[in-house]
């Protein structure tokens, strides 16, 4: 079947099997390997990117229920005027490691501080719930995430 | 609530090869340093970063010994192809070993480097005095070259002494003499539910020891990462069989790994006694905080149900048995 | 890498076209909502339909709303919505308790109210919640015809329910009869599906007698997600730490939990009485008569 969608403000028609998975689809049609994908039961979270504005985990859709649909991946962050202020906080406060959790946890951030631009801890734990990070121990991802909110200088 | 205390040493980085090694082969790691014409360096370790940030830290040990910025050093790892051989990044042993071994081939640069200086400015290499970078000529103020200054005259026309090869650069294999032995002291406090098992995790505090800190935010990182883990150990982790012998823990969704929820916000502290068996004083520290994390937690739901002993995990079902008087896990297998 | 298995995919124009296609393939068709439960069944290969029939963009199976003395919840409201809807939390507080506690943020943005009890899974938890709060489904067929099948005769046994092959689920209704209600879950992890959780609702009269209650359980085999016997108890008593604890007992007494990796049956069977209890003293603090 042919499955038309917009990635990252740009669209992109391809010919599927009904079977695809969305982060396959970003990964390996389009390339965008940004994000990543780590289990085969929903529970990792590392391929969250955003369909129609929401967060949701791309091993978990169908490449063609994403069809007509708005796509934003981690490609998608950086703005006119350089890194989003999450991509720097994140540097600022070393809170990526190995760097598999990063993409979804970017992802997920964005969308807390554009809905909560001043979130408490609890609030940033619970956010980010859905991403498990093997290396941080979480610490510097809250901080980052507080840093970003701060305004995110470096 | 309970309080849980644990006090831990790791035996880390792993040497003399004569005496320990890994299906025969002894436990070295090694370094190649070369200087550029220009200054900068390219560092090959035989270890390999997964997140560790060695990218960092070995450009830092360079910088530090070379006195030149760790922008100026490029960190190539992880094929064998390009890089020397050696045993690899596990068991917190990438700075103890790699990392030695860095810092002895910068020592080495270091020496050839006062040797050319000294044909270079037509001095003694004795009249040399190091000086964050710089050859200076003692006696003589001004007189001197900066390591920029000596790479480019090693790989110029310059005549240099009989013995002396051209350029900058050296290797090392290293032999650790001792192994290094990062210890800390961790406390955790838990709230624990009776009625249910459940356990939370209110404080954590780890104090540790791994010497030398070359890059405090990394180490703290790998602190935060190993006490997280330490948690899923304590709490949830289980590699349990059914009857028929299949994994019952053989994807996420049944072999846990802890949530920002279950982390706390972790509270570090530290002491630093540098390794005597080490170049910098540098101890390991990637795993130290998973050897002491799991014992401190597992001794705070303890002190909290008045229990002496229960086998891990202390999932909610294996927390009220213990209180049941049932805290021996010899049915790993699902009953 | 887990992938589904080969199968045809449509999109569904409209609840009557759904239906229709659902007819035209028989048995071999399935819905997908949010697709939480399904497309990770299809990976293991433990569903394989030959056809789905995508309802996403059926906006008339959306929203949350209060009609006629009902709350009225579409059956593609997905948990983040439902969390998000201050009504619905005043109203039902259950409903929002168990909310909170189903999965992760990223999983609520898509997974459905109406995939959860459809999927009929034991651990599901809005199945004790709405089963608690006796809710109604409206089902509809293919000539257009709804039924109301009550919550409580709406599974069938582990993921099976009164939908028909060639019907969808459209709404959920819950009456507003309790003034108070409350779940409470016990999971080995946040995000992890319950080792056993308990959902109540109560009407209490001014003196504290309880006027009405309803009792769900998940994950511990009670017979259609409900604690019958300690209802039946507990109606007419006066809400109190007793009568809460005989309720906690016969819960207990009457579930038939199965051991897994979440815990052996004794444990379950306990926390079947633990949280039937706390979830029984939380929604009676929360109608706001006083007892004791
Ligand atoms: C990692 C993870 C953790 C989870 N944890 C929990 C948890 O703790 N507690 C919990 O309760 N749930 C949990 N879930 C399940 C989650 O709530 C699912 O979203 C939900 O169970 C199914 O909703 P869905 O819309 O995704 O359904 P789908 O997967 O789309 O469908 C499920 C079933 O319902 C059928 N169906 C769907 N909609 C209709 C309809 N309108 N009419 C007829 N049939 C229909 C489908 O054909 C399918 O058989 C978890 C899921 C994941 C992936
Ligand atoms: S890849 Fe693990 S949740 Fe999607
Ligand atoms: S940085 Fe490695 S998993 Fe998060």
């Amino acid at each position: 079947m042919e499955v038309t969608l917009t990635v990252n403000g740009r669209e992109h028609t391809r010919e599927i099997e009904p079977r695809l998975l969305l982060v396959h689809l970003l990964r390996d049609d389009l390339g965008l390997t940004g994000t990543h994908w780590g289990c085969d039961t929903s529970n990792c979270g590392a391929c969250v990117v955003w369909m129609d504005e929401l967060p949701v985990k791309s091993c978990t859709v169908l490449a063609a229920m994403a069809g007509g649909r708005r796509v934003r991946t981690v490609e998608g962050l950086e703005g006119p005027s350089g890194l989003d202020p999450v991509q720097t906080s994140f540097i600022a406060c070393h809170g990526l490691q190995c760097g598999f959790c990063t993409p979804a946890m970017l992802m997920t951030a964005r969308w807390l501080l554009d809905h909560d631009p001043d979130p408490s801890e609890d609030d940033i734990r619970e956010a980010v719930s859905g991403v498990t990070c093997r290396c941080t121990g979480y610490e510097n991802i809250v901080r980052a995430i507080r840093h970003a909110a701060a305004g995110g200088s470096p | 609530m309970g309080i849980g205390l644990s006090f831990f040493t790791e035996a880390v980085g792993a040497g003399p090869r004569a005496t320990m090694d890994v299906a025969g082969f002894g436990m070295a790691d090694a370094a190649e340093l070369r200087i550029h014409p220009s200054g900068s360096a390219v560092l090959k370790v035989s270890c390999m970063s997964q997140g560790q940030g060695h990218e960092t830290t070995f450009a830092q040990l360079v910088a530090q010994e070379l006195g030149i910025s760790p922008h100026e050093v490029d960190v190539v790892q992880g094929d064998t192809d390009r890089t020397p051989f050696g045993l690899g990044t596990y068991g917190s042993r990438s700075t103890p070993v790699a990392g030695a071994a860095t810092v002895i081939a910068a020592r080495r640069v270091r020496d050839r480097a006062r040797t050319v200086a000294a044909a270079l400015l037509e001095v003694a290499p004795e009249d040399l005095e190091w000086d964050h970078g710089r050859f200076g000529v003692r006696g003589v103020p001004g007189a001197g070259a900066t390591l920029a200054e000596i790479a480019l005259a090693a790989h110029s026309d310059l005549e240099l002494p009989a013995g002396v090869e051209g350029q900058l650069d050296a290797a090392c294999v290293y032999n650790p003499p001792n192994l290094t032995f990062p210890c800390g002291a961790y406390v955790c406090v838990v709230d624990v539910d009776t009625g249910t098992g459940q356990v939370r995790v209110r404080r954590f505090v780890a104090v540790d020891d791994c010497g030398v800190r070359i890059n405090p935010t990394i180490v703290e990182g790998q602190i935060h990462g190993g006490l997280a883990d330490g948690v899923g150990m304590a709490l949830m982790q289980l590699m349990a069989f059914d009857g028929a012998g299949n994994h019952l823990g053989a994807s996420f969704m049944d072999y846990l790994l802890p949530t920002a929820k279950e982390c706390p916000s972790w509270e570090l502290g530290e002491t630093v006694t540098p390794s005597p068996h080490h170049p910098v004083g540098a101890k390991g520290i990637g795993e130290c905080a998973t050897v002491g994390s799991p014992a401190a937690v597992v001794n705070a739901v303890l002190d909290a149900i008045g229990v002496r002993h229960a086998d891990m995990p202390l999932t909610p079902a294996q927390v009220w048995r213990a209180m049941q008087g049932r805290p021996l896990r010899n049915d790993l297998a699902v009953e | 890498m887990q992938v589904p298995a080969q199968f045809e995919y449509r999109r569904a124009t409209s609840v009557q076209d759904a239906v229709a296609l659902l007819a035209r393939y028989g048995s071999e068709s399935r819905v997908v909502a949010g697709g939480h439960s399904l497309i990770p069944m299809m990976k293991l290969r433990l569903a394989q339909p030959e056809l789905l029939v995508d309802i996403n963009d059926l906006a008339e199976l959306g929203g949350v709303r209060v009609v006629d003395g009902e709350l009225r919840l579409g059956a593609l409201l997905r948990h983040a919505e439902l969390l998000a809807c201050a009504e619905a939390g005043e109203r039902v507080p259950v409903l929002h308790d168990a909310e909170r506690v189903i999965a992760d943020p990223a999983v609520r943005n898509r997974g459905t109210v109406g995939g959860s009890v459809c999927q009929a899974d034991p651990s599901e938890d809005l199945s004790a919640a709405f089963c608690a709060l006796r809710a109604v489904a409206v089902v509809r067929g293919t000539d257009g015809h709804e039924r109301e099948v009550p919550m409580r005769a709406f599974f069938r046994g582990p993921y099976e329910t009164a939908v028909g092959p060639a019907e969808l689920l459209v709404e959920l209704r819950v009456s507003l009869w309790s003034t108070g209600s409350a779940y409470v879950k016990v999971d080995r992890r946040s995000g992890d599906w319950a080792v056993a959780a308990a959902a109540a609702a109560l009407r209490l009269e001014p003196d504290g007698t309880v006027a009405d209650v309803g009792i769900g359980l998940t994950a511990v085999g009670a017979r259609g997600f409900v604690a019958a016997e300690a209802e039946d108890d507990l109606r007419g008593r006066a809400a109190g730490v007793d009568a809460f604890a005989r309720a906690g007992r016969l819960a207990a007494a009457h579930c038939a939990p199965v051991a897994d990796q979440r815990g052996p049956v004794d444990y379950k069977r306990h926390l079947a009485g633990e949280l039937t209890v706390r979830a029984l003293a939380r929604a009676a603090d929360r109608t706001g008569v006083p007892w004791r």
